[in-house]
């Protein structure tokens, strides 16, 4: 079995009562559970979830490979982000702006290189805020525009898997 | 700690609902009494949806119910409700129960629905089946009781979103759905706050 963190986007889910929508990660549950495995995830910035997997290679593999799910290069929270390549840190950082966090914000919590951190720092900032969401009835759509939420923090979905 | 820490609040043993429960929570209602059971007077394929509106309960909170027909009828308790927004569009939290289609844990912000983990599955889920719901702190604890056995944990998710007091309540997907003793409060006992008194029959 391994760990791997992964960015996955929430899809809307039509076929409900209400407005709704999971984590992409849910697609994987039935692979993730054959494995024996488990994950647990937060909610960030930019209807993503930051997700904890543990699973077999060859599943956090196949997750990895959907073309919406971002895998982090390193699997542990304290793990340093020096051995990252310049394209595996900037790839990071255009992940975390596209997530809605300011390229001003971004430079002021990690100034300099990316390698000078670990996964924690970058996962603990992605997992800054998340907006509330909303109905937009005229437009059948999840607005997530409103007032900025704590998430639960990525020590706490550390501890759900292990 | 054991579960659950209180007691049924409504039997549904009487004609007709009454004042304790305000529908409309989902934009849903017809919750009905029928032969002394909860159940879902609006009609074939459709929800319904009411809070017990006596008291807000919590932080900690939970709720139960008991499973009749249908068994394969989709069923949500709901905790932590805030209405402030409009009963069309809670925050809170909901757990949905069935036996022939997964089970789902739900985080309710304005009435958008956001699945919280992996779908799920209950074992032995059938009629007389009791399901129960704790939230304690940021942890959404699903339990269910076969008939005939003892109270256990289906599974568990986590939310920080939602921390205050707040309703309970009951959804029933379909106009077969039969429910009864509903349950819930304060985990430990002592409600949060008791907007009016309970109406009491004086015989």
């Amino acid at each position: 079995m391994a760990i791997a963190w992964f960015l996955a986007p929430y899809d809307r889910i039509l076929a409900e009562r209400f407005p709704a929508r999971e984590c992409r990660m849910n697609v994987y549950t039935a692979l993730i559970a054959a494995d024996g495995g488990a994950w647990a995830e937060t909610e960030v910035l930019g209807n993503h979830a930051v997700v904890k997997v543990r699973a077999s290679a060859e599943t956090l593999a196949t997750i990895a490979a959907d073309p919406d799910i971002t895998r982090l290069p390193v699997a542990l929270l304290d793990d340093p982000l020096s051995s990252l390549s310049p394209a595996q840190k900037t790839a990071i950082r255009n992940k975390v702006q596209a997530l809605g966090y300011t390229l001003a914000e971004i430079n002021a919590r990690f100034p300099g290189d990316l390698g000078d951190y670990t996964l924690r720092d970058v996962l603990r900032f992605v997992a800054t805020r998340r907006r509330k969401p909303r109905y937009e009835a005229g437009t059948d759509s999840i607005v997530l525009d409103g007032v900025a939420v704590t998430p639960e923090s990525v020590e706490s979905v550390d501890g759900r898997v292990q | 700690m054991a579960f659950p820490t209180t007691s049924i609040l409504d039997d549904f043993n009487r004609a007709s609902l009454g004042t304790n429960w305000t529908q409309g929570l989902l934009g849903d209602s017809d919750l009905a009494i029928d032969s002394s059971t909860a159940a879902d007077g609006s009609g074939s394929g459709l929800w319904c949806a009411a809070r017990w509106n006596v008291a807000t309960y919590g932080a900690d909170t939970e709720a139960f119910a008991t499973i009749l027909e249908s068994v394969s009828a989709t069923r949500a308790l709901l905790g932590r409700l805030d209405v402030s927004g409009g009963e069309s569009a809670p925050d809170g939290y909901s757990v949905e129960f069935n036996n022939t289609a997964f089970c789902k844990a739900w985080r309710l912000d304005n009435g958008v629905a956001t699945k919280l983990g992996s779908d799920f599955t209950v074992s032995g889920y059938g009629v007389d089946s009791q399901i129960g719901i704790e939230i304690v702190g940021t942890t959404i604890t699903v339990y269910h009781k076969a008939s005939g056995g003892s109270w256990s944990v289906v599974t568990t998710r986590t939310d920080s979103t939602y921390s205050a007091a707040g309703y309970i309540g009951l959804e029933l997907y379909d106009n077969v759905t039969r429910t009864d003793d509903f349950g819930g409060g304060t985990v430990g006992g002592a409600p949060t706050l008791l907007p009016r008194l309970a109406l009491l029959g004086v015989g």
